[in-house]
């Protein structure tokens, strides 16, 4: 009878702890910033070498190294395309590289998504009787913007397989507005490679 | 097998150059990898130095040249390496900015980069400071994890 407790509660202990292990995920923080190499699909290192190119590659331009010396040009963002098979959140793309710019002192944005807001606030300013009309914002002040980056990012995939291979490449311009000339076009080539292993994981 | 993951795992940093300017563009600095560490001063107004942690990879990459120019105000990063391997070799690259009192500017603005070079290749790496605070820059070298 001893034994047969013993016995059962061997086994409840032993389920405890498989069942504990299992689910119990080691979780831990990681580098925000490292390369990730999970899989071909497009990865926060993609989109982080990407915004990284693009700012780069714009502030070595002499002509805009030029402009840029002389006052702080205004710019917008256009959505950029995706043409690939995959969701990518392109918006994230450049909101990174529209931060990164801004961080340099040398461009200044104008956010078309916040509008809405803008607008209800100046309404609320200019009507609702609340504020000062010596400070309430005007409308009509706002500054247009002088140049738009637009954009798209494409992928060229081949799988024999064995073998995945992914091409990325993502294209960034400058369009004057005025003009309508291309002051300014780069373009970030990635590839990725997965070789499916022939024994094993 | 496991000898492998042990030299891997003690990579992390991997090869480490510090280079210091102040407006000046230098060039020359070269190490055999084995050094654990190597200073070139060619002259008063920029040093440069090289940090190895990890001396396994310090034998299969070499530092042939730092420069450090101007875009405007914003200081370019130029640094060419070398592969003293017979075969391709996968790392990781990473600019580290830092202000004229040697404060790092954006810690986390710059992500690691992959860089893969064939048996003796050599390439031309470059950086642009995220803002015209920046005088001074490091480059980290490591594998890819």
């Amino acid at each position: 009878m001893q034994e047969k407790f013993v016995k059962t509660a061997l086994v409840g202990l032993f389920a405890v702890t498989i069942s504990g292990c299992a689910s119990a995920p080691v979780v831990k923080y990681g580098e925000a910033t490292s390369m990730q190499t999970v899989s071909t699909d497009f990865s926060s290192s993609d989109l982080q070498q990407i915004a990284s190119t693009m700012v780069d590659s714009l502030l070595v331009f002499p002509p805009i190294v030029e402009v840029t010396n002389q006052r702080r040009p205004v710019l917008t963002v256009d959505q950029i395309k995706n043409k690939t098979m995959q969701h990518i959140d392109t918006e994230s793309v450049t909101d990174s590289i529209r931060t990164k710019l801004i961080q340099t002192g040398k461009f200044r944005f104008i956010d078309r998504t916040t509008d809405q807001a803008a607008v209800n606030e100046v309404t609320t300013q200019q009507d609702s009787g609340l504020v000062d009309k010596n400070t309430a914002v005007q409308f009509g002040k706002q500054i247009g913007a002088e140049y738009i980056l637009t954009g798209n990012i494409s992928e060229i995939e081949q799988d024999n397989g064995k073998v995945s291979d992914v091409y990325y490449k993502f294209t960034l311009n400058l369009k004057n507005l005025t003009t309508g000339i291309l002051e300014w076009s780069a373009e970030k080539e990635i590839r990725k490679t997965a070789m499916r292993r022939t024994f094993g994981g | 097998m496991k000898n492998i993951i042990t030299i891997r795992g003690c990579i992390y940093l991997g090869l480490l150059v510090f280079v210091s300017t102040a407006g000046m563009s230098l060039s020359g600095c070269g190490t055999s990898g084995t050094m654990a560490s190597l200073t070139v001063q060619p002259n008063n107004q920029a040093s440069t130095r090289l940090i190895i942690n990890n001396p396994f990879l310090a034998s299969k990459i070499r530092v042939d040249s730092l420069q450090a120019s101007f875009s405007g105000d914003l200081l370019v990063a130029h640094v060419g390496v070398t592969s003293t391997h017979n075969s391709a070799l996968d790392v990781q690259y990473k600019f580290r900015w830092y202000d004229s009192q040697g404060i790092e500017v954006a810690p986390d603005g710059a992500p690691w980069q992959p860089l893969t070079l064939y048996g003796g290749e050599s390439k031309g790496l470059q950086g642009v400071a995220p803002n015209p605070t920046v005088k001074e820059f490091k480059i980290e070298i490591r594998y890819t994890q």
